[in-house]
C-alpha cells in the first residue's frame, strides 16, 4: 500500500494510517496479526519505483514460505517523494505506526531528515536503508542501519580507480550541494589527494544544474585536467554532462552509484564510469533467483536496479532478524544490531550483510561499471 | 468478634502518617528533582541549541566574509578554506539536525537551512567563477543571491533559535504550572496529612480509652463483689487479652468463693461434729477412766485370787506328793502281794500236788481226811488275808478317787487308777470269794470226801481238777496284783506328772500375778493419761466451737460476692 505524502495530507494520513492499523487489527482477531515494516521511498521516481517492487516481492517471497514465525509480513508504503520535509512528515506517521521497522529512506537526504523522527520514538524504530550511503548516515543513531556502502567506499574506490585505472593527476570536481553529494565529493578528493592527486576545483551544484556552465568553463580553462567527478544524481548529471560535451570537454567522468540510470541519456553517458554497491549479472545463486524473481513479476520493467536490490536484501533479513525475537521494535533493534556478530551475516544478493558498531556494513564491495552502448557493465582495468 | 490490636491500629495509623508523610517527601522531592532536571535540560538544551547555532551563525559569518574576500582577492588557499568552512557550516548544521529535542516543525526548519545554506555556498562559488571567467555582472548578481540566501539562512537559524527559545519558555512555563500544582498537591498532602494523623490519634485513643473504661469499670465490680465477667466485644486484642485475663481471674475467684463457702459450711459442721465427737470422746475418756479403775480393782483382786490359787496348788502339790508316796506305797504293796500271790500261787500248786498225791493216796489214806480238814482251815486263813487285800484295795480305790477329784482335770489318770483299784478290789474281793468258796467247796468235798473217803476213792478224782481251778485263780490273782502294780507305778507317773504340773501352774500363777501387778500399774497410767486425754478434749471441743463460728464468720463474708 502506498501513501501519497503532502504537507496538507499529513493530518488525514494519520487519521488514515491509525484507522488501517486498526482495521488490520481488527482483522487480525481472525487471522494471525501481521508483522508490520514501514517502507519509505520516493516510489514515483525511477529510481525509487525498483525499491518498492522488489520490496513487495519479497514480502511475498517470505510469507509464501511461512511469513514469521506464523504471522505474515505486511508493508506499510509511504511515499517521500525524495523530499526531507515529506520524509520528516513521513516519518512522523511511521514512527506512530505498528511498524517495528522501516525500509528507508532511500536518499541520504530523505534519511537524515528522517532518522531523528524515527529516534524520537518512545522505543525507537529500527530503520534500514537501502541506499542513503552519506557518511552522515553513520552518526544517526543507534536504530539506523544500512544495507549499502557509504559515499567513503564508493569516493575511495572512485579516487582508486582514477589514480590507477585512469592515472589522473588532476581532476575537477562538480558535486550536487546536498548530503550524498558532499559526502562522494569528500571522500573521493581526501583519497585522491591522498595518493598524490590534485583537485583543480570542487563546485557545488543545485538540481537544476544551472551553475554547471560557469564551473566547466572555470574548469575548461585548465591546463591539464584528467578526469571530472560528477557527485550527482543522472536527472542533473545529463546535464552536466551535456554542458561538458558542449564546451568540448571529454575527459573520462566518473560518478558515484547514484549516477545509476545515467545510462539512459544516452551517447551523453557513454564511457562514464561508476561506483556500483550492486551489478546485476547473476554472479550468485541468490542473485540469480532474485532476478528471476523480479522478471517474472515485473517483465515489463528493467532490471531491478541498487534499491531494488538492497531493500530485497533488506526484506529478508528482516524477515531473518524477527523470527529471532517477540517481533518489537527494540528486540529487533537490538538483534539487528548484533548481526554479522552475534548473528549470522546474512547472505544477500548484494553481498554479505553485517553491521558494525554504527550500523554500516562491516565488508563493503565496490564495483566500477561503465556505461557501454547504453548499458552498464564492468569496468575492465586497461 | 475482637476489633484490631492497638498494635494494628498504631501500625496502621503511623503507616497512613508516614506513607503521606512519605508521598509528600516523594512528591517534593520529585518536583525539585523534576524541576532541576527540567531546568537543567532547558538551561542544557538552550545553551547546546545556542552554542550549536551561535557556531553555525558566526561560520555562515565567516564563510561570507571569506566568499566575500574571494570575490575582492581571489585566491586559491581562500577557495580552499570555503570548501572547509563549508564542511565545518554543514557539520554544525548535522549535529543540530541530530538535536533530540527538535521538533518535526524544527527538522523541517533545519532542512530549509540546509537548502539555504547549499544554495548561499553554490551562489557564492558561481559568482566566484563567474569573477574568475570575466563576467563580473553575473557574478554581482550570483553574489546579490548568496548574500539574500545567507539572509534567509540566518533567518531560518534565528527562527530555530527563537523556536527553542519559545519552547524553553514553554517549558519553564509549564514548570511553574507544574510546581504551582505540585505545591498545591504538597499543601493538599499536608493538610491531609494533619487531617488524617488527627483522625488516626483520635480514632487509635478512643479506641484506648473506652476499652479501658470498661475494664476499669469491670476492675471496680470486681473490686465489690460482682464477680460476673467484663464484655470484651470490640475491644483492641490486646486490651481483650488483658480483659480475658480479668475475666479468667473473676472466673477463678468465683470458683474459689463457691468453693470456700461450700468449704466453711463443710468446715462449720465438722467442727460441729468435731465438738460433739469432742464432747463424746471425753465421755468416754471418763468412762475409760472408771474402766481402769474397775481394772485396777479387777486386777488387784485377780492378784489376790491367784495368790490364793496358788496356795491352794501348794496344797495340791504337797497333795500330790502325798499321792505319790501312797502309790508308791501301793506299788510296794502290790509288789508284795503280787509275791504273796506268787507264794500262794506256788502253795496252790503245792496243794494240788498233795491234792493229786492225795488223790493218788486217797484211796489210801482217807484217814487223813482229818488233816487235810485243817489243811482247809489253814486255807480259810490265806482267804481271810486275800480278803483284807481287798479291802485295802478297796481304801486305796476310794483315796485315788477322791485324789483324782481333787485334781480335777488333771486327776482323770487318778480317776483311772481308782477305777482299775475298784476293779482290783472287785476281783479280790470275786477271788476271795471264790476262794472261799472254793475253801468251802474243798471243806465240803474234804467233809464229803471224809465222809464218802470211805464211799469211795472215785470222789477224790474231782480234787485235781479243783487244785488246777485253784492254781489258775491264783495266777490270774497274780496278773491282777501286777496290772495293779503297773497302774500304780502309772499313778506314780502321774502324780509326778501332776506335780509338775502344779509346779508350772504355780510359775504361771506367778506370772499371772505380775502380769496382774502390771495391769495395775499400766491401768494407773492409763487412768492419769485418760484424765489429760479428757482434758485436751475439752480444750479441742472448745477449739472446735471457735473454728465452727470462723466457719459461720467466712461463709457470712464469702455470701457476700456475686458468683
Amino acid at each position: 500500500m502506498t501513501f501519497p505524502v503532502a504537507g496538507s495530507f499529513i493530518r488525514p494520513l494519520r487519521r488514515g494510517c491509525g484507522f488501517l492499523a486498526a482495521l488490520l487489527v481488527a482483522l487480525g482477531c481472525a487471522e494471525p496479526e501481521p508483522i508490520y515494516l514501514g517502507l519509505a521511498g520516493p516510489f514515483s521516481d525511477p529510481v525509487g519505483a525498483p525499491m518498492q517492487r522488489a520490496a513487495r516481492l519479497a514480502v511475498e517471497r517470505v510469507n509464501a514460505a511461512g511469513g514469521i514465525n506464523g504471522r505474515p509480513l505486511a508493508l506499510i508504503e509511504m511515499d517521500d517523494h525524495g523530499d526531507p520535509d515529506s520524509a520528516i512528515a513521513v516519518a512522523t506517521v511511521l514512527r506512530a505506526s505498528p511498524a517495528v521497522a522501516v525500509i528507508g529512506h532511500l536518499w541520504s537526504t530523505t534519511t537524515l531528515a528522517a532518522a531523528p523522527i524515527y529516534g524520537t520514538a518512545t522505543v525507537a524504530l529500527p530503520m534500514v536503508t537501502p541506499s542513503s550511503s552519506s557518511p552522515e548516515v553513520s552518526w544517526l543513531g543507534e536504530h539506523v542501519f544500512r544495507v549499502c556502502p557509504s559515499d567513503d567506499a564508493h569516493g575511495t574506490a572512485l579516487a582508486d580507480w582514477a589514480r590507477q585505472a585512469l592515472a589522473a593527476e588532476r581532476v575537477g570536481i562538480l558535486y550536487r550541494n546536498d548530503d550524498y553529494g558532499r559526502g562522494v565529493q569528500q571522500a573521493f578528493a581526501a583519497r585522491f589527494v591522498r595518493r598524490g592527486g590534485t583537485i583543480a576545483g570542487s563546485f557545488p551544484y543545485l538540481a537544476a544544474g544551472r551553475e554547471a556552465g560557469a564551473y566547466l568553463d572555470r574548469l575548461a580553462q585548465e591546463d591539464s585536467l584528467d578526469a571530472l567527478l560528477l557527485a550527482g544524481y543522472p536527472e542533473d548529471v545529463a546535464d552536466v554532462l551535456a554542458q561538458a560535451r558542449g564546451r568540448g570537454i571529454t575527459i573520462p567522468v566518473l560518478g558515484g552509484d547514484a549516477l545509476e540510470g545515467v545510462e539512459s541519456a544516452g551517447s551523453l553517458a557513454e564511457g562514464v564510469l561508476i561506483s556500483a554497491a550492486w551489478f546485476p549479472d547473476g554472479r550468485t545463486a541468490a542473485a540469480r533467483d532474485f532476478l528471476d524473481a523480479y522478471a517474472a513479476a515485473f517483465p515489463d520493467t528493467p532490471v531491478p536496479n541498487q534499491p531494488g536490490a538492497a531493500s530485497w536484501d533488506a526484506v529478508h533479513l528482516l524477515a531473518a532478524v524477527l523470527r529471532t525475537t517477540d517481533g518489537t521494535r527494540g528486540t529487533l533493534r537490538a538483534a539487528l544490531a548484533t548481526v554479522g556478530t552475534g548473528l549470522p551475516a546474512h547472505e544477500g544478493v548484494t553481498g554479505p550483510i553485517g553491521f558494525d558498531e554504527r550500523g554500516d556494513l562491516a565488508q563493503s564491495r565496490i564495483a566500477i561499471t561503465v556505461v557501454r552502448d547504453g548499458r552498464l557493465v564492468r569496468a575492465e582495468q586497461p | 468478634m475482637f476489633g484490631p490490636s492497638l498494635r494494628a491500629r498504631l501500625a496502621i495509623s503511623m503507616s497512613i502518617l508516614l506513607g503521606l508523610a512519605l508521598v509528600m517527601a516523594a512528591v517534593g522531592v520529585t518536583t525539585l528533582a523534576r524541576v532541576e532536571r527540567i531546568s537543567q535540560e532547558t538551561l542544557a538544551d538552550l545553551a547546546g541549541i545556542k552554542d550549536l547555532a551561535t557556531a553555525m551563525t558566526d561560520g555562515v559569518h565567516t564563510q561570507v566574509r571569506e566568499a566575500e574576500l574571494q570575490t575582492l582577492m581571489p585566491t586559491a588557499a581562500r577557495a580552499g578554506r570555503l570548501v572547509v568552512l563549508s564542511d565545518s557550516t554543514h557539520g554544525l548544521r548535522r549535529a543540530l539536525q541530530r538535536w533530540d529535542g527538535f521538533t518535526p516543525a524544527d527538522h523541517t526548519v533545519l532542512a530549509s537551512v540546509e537548502r539555504q545554506q547549499s544554495r548561499g555556498e553554490v551562489a557564492w562559488t558561481t559568482a566566484h567563477a563567474l569573477q574568475s571567467l570575466g563576467r563580473d555582472a553575473d557574478a554581482q548578481a550570483a553574489v546579490a543571491v548568496a548574500r539574500l540566501t545567507t539572509d534567509s539562512l540566518l533567518t531560518d537559524v534565528q527562527t530555530l533559535i527563537a523556536a527553542q527559545r519559545l519552547r524553553a519558555f514553554a517549558r519553564t512555563e509549564a514548570l511553574q504550572q507544574e510546581s504551582t500544582r505540585r505545591r498545591a498537591l504538597l499543601w493538599f498532602l499536608f493538610f491531609l496529612t494533619l487531617v488524617v494523623g488527627a483522625a488516626s490519634i483520635a480514632i487509635t485513643l478512643r479506641a484506648v480509652t473506652r476499652p479501658l473504661a470498661r475494664l476499669v469499670a469491670a476492675t471496680q465490680r470486681f473490686g465489690q463483689g460482682d464477680l460476673r465477667a467484663a464484655d470484651l466485644s470490640g475491644m483492641p486484642a490486646e486490651l481483650a487479652a488483658l480483659g480475658g485475663a480479668m475475666n479468667l481471674m473473676s472466673a477463678r475467684l468465683r470458683q474459689l468463693t463457691l468453693s470456700i463457702r461450700g468449704e466453711s459450711r463443710e468446715v462449720g459442721m465438722n467442727a460441729a461434729d468435731l465438738s460433739a465427737m469432742s464432747q463424746e470422746l471425753a465421755a468416754s475418756g471418763g468412762e475409760i477412766a472408771d474402766a481402769m479403775v474397775r481394772l485396777n480393782e479387777g486386777a488387784g483382786s485377780q492378784l489376790m485370787t491367784l495368790r490364793d490359787a496358788s496356795q491352794q496348788l501348794d496344797h495340791l502339790r504337797d497333795a500330790g506328793a502325798g499321792t505319790l508316796q501312797a502309790a508308791r506305797r501301793v506299788v510296794a504293796v502290790g509288789r508284795a502281794i503280787a509275791a504273796m500271790a506268787t507264794d500262794h500261787q506256788q502253795h496252790v500248786r503245792d496243794a494240788a500236788t498233795t491234792l493229786l498225791a492225795l488223790r493218788e493216796t486217797v484211796r489210801r489214806a482217807a484217814r487223813e481226811v482229818q488233816l487235810t480238814a485243817r489243811l482247809g482251815d489253814g486255807l480259810q486263813v490265806v482267804v481271810d488275808g486275800e480278803r483284807q487285800l481287798a479291802t485295802k484295795v478297796g481304801v486305796l480305790a476310794v483315796n485315788s478317787a477322791i485324789e483324782a477329784a481333787r485334781a480335777g482335770e488333771h486327776g482323770k489318770g487318778l480317776t483311772a487308777v481308782a477305777e482299775e483299784l475298784r476293779h482290783l478290789e472287785g476281783m479280790c474281793e470275786a477271788a476271795a470269794q471264790q476262794a472261799d468258796a472254793a475253801v468251802l467247796e474243798v471243806q465240803s468235798r474234804i467233809r464229803a470226801t471224809g465222809l464218802t473217803l470211805e464211799d469211795g476213792s472215785t470222789v477224790v478224782l474231782g480234787v485235781e481238777a479243783v487244785a488246777e481251778r485253784a492254781a489258775t485263780a491264783l495266777e490270774e490273782i497274780g496278773r491282777g496284783i501286777e496290772r495293779m502294780g503297773q497302774e500304780a507305778e502309772r499313778v506314780v507317773n502321774t502324780a509326778d506328772l501332776t506335780r509338775n504340773a502344779i509346779a508350772a501352774m504355780l510359775e504361771r500363777t506367778d506370772t499371772v500375778a505380775r502380769s496382774a501387778t502390771d495391769v495395775s500399774v499400766t491401768g494407773e497410767s492409763v487412768s492419769a493419761a485418760t484424765e489429760e486425754q479428757a482434758a485436751a478434749t475439752e480444750e479441742m471441743a472448745a477449739a472446735a466451737a471457735r473454728l465452727n463460728d470462723a466457719a459461720q464468720r467466712l461463709e457470712a463474708l464469702m455470701a457476700e460476692f456475686r458468683a
